[in-house]
């Protein structure tokens, strides 16, 4: 693999902007959920927004240091669907991991340096990982898929 | 934030005869094991999943001619000739085998193993049943990409593997599943900064997905 170098690649750098704007839409999700889910999920919750922060910081680190400016999140999102109890926002939590975990296989195969593909390889798999126990807290089946983040 | 994709997922992980080769290479303990998927069981194609968005690629879609070797066969074939190849030494000794064939045993043997601990124990049937799909399903996947690299029109070998052997003690059991999977996650994961990009994201994909059934085995 080859070291970043003078230039960063313009199509990593773009494919690590849009897996950020896909962490500070999951952060987002995090934070609007809370009302929703019951007290005993509020450890799963801040388990996940403590790990989406430091995807966050350090994709927001990486992309400084290729000389980009960190795509800043939105104030707000477009949902699937409106968040109204614990069914609709586990819905919402499980489309934001799987947006996050589109976003950043795609980072791997938009990039040939071992540094970001191993950001993003955790990212996935943290990802792929919470969309499970999200789907499991849904009571939805089944409770993963083959590949997770595949187009 | 987008629509989620989970009926694409949805679809996939019922693709019929995911990852079964179909031919003498079978693996011996592949023979036998229930949940066994049938090719063209009813359920909708799903073209390009888990192929390679490579354009020009020109890998032929699977067929499935009663009688016919389909593409699976050949591959089957293929990838254990060049499996037991990968054993001899000496100036004639054939290309290094393909990195990622050693991932598509592992994905086989995997699937034999939770179809095992299903069967054998009723109470994993389901978190196991589904372990051994989605490993299938990479099989599959991965034979399909290693075939694309290196087609190969031969297609005979008498390659067997040692019977799957479960605990009969359920903890012993559902440990070996968790045992497997993680390895199956180490082994996909380590492979992620080698390999060129289509094939770094399908094996991260992979690494992705045992860790997720890693949480649901415990």
């Amino acid at each position: 693999m080859t070291s970043p170098t003078s230039t960063p690649s313009p199509e990593t750098t773009d494919a690590v902007q849009r897996a950020l704007a896909a962490e500070h839409a999951a952060l987002w999700a995090l934070q609007l959920v809370t009302a929703f889910l019951p007290a005993q999920e509020s450890a799963s919750l801040g388990e996940a927004a403590t790990a989406h922060r430091s995807r966050r910081d350090a994709t927001e680190r990486l992309l400084r240091d290729r000389g980009a400016v960190p795509v800043p999140a939105e104030p707000a999102y477009a949902t699937p669907a409106r968040v109204t109890d614990r069914p609709s926002a586990l819905a919402l939590l499980i489309a934001a991991e799987s947006d996050a975990a589109a976003a950043w296989r795609s980072v791997i195969e938009r990039t040939d340096e071992a540094a970001v593909r191993t950001l993003a390889v955790d990212s996935l798999v943290d990802a792929a990982v919470r969309t499970t126990r999200w789907r499991r807290a849904a009571g939805l089946a089944p409770l993963t898929v083959p590949f997770p983040g595949a187009p | 934030m987008e629509v989620p994709a989970r009926e694409a997922g949805a679809a996939q992980r019922h693709r019929p005869g995911a990852g079964v080769p179909q031919g003498t290479a079978v693996p011996a303990r592949e023979a036998g094991t229930a949940r066994r998927a049938r090719p063209g069981a009813g359920v909708p194609q799903d073209p390009g999943a888990g192929v390679p968005q490579d354009p020009g690629a020109g890998v032929p879609q699977d067929t499935a001619v009663p009688g016919q070797p389909t593409r699976r066969r050949v591959l089957a074939g293929s990838l254990a000739t060049a499996l037991m190849a990968g054993c001899s030494t000496g100036p004639d000794a054939p290309p290094a085998p393909d990195p990622l064939q050693a991932l598509w045993s592992a994905a086989l043997a995997d699937a034999a193993l939770a179809d095992a601990a299903a069967a054998a124990h009723p109470d994993l049937a389901p978190s196991a049943g589904a372990l051994a799909a989605d490993r299938r399903a990479h099989a599959e996947s991965i034979a399909a990409e290693v075939q694309r690299a290196t087609p190969s029109p031969s297609a005979s070998s008498t390659a067997t593997l040692a019977a799957v052997v479960v605990p009969t003690d359920r903890a012993p059991a559902a440990g070996a599943l968790a045992d497997a999977t993680r390895a199956a996650q180490a082994q996909a994961a380590a492979l992620v900064t080698s390999l060129p990009r289509y094939r770094a994201g399908l094996v991260a994909s992979v690494a992705a997905c045992c860790a997720s059934h890693l949480a649901v085995l415990g």
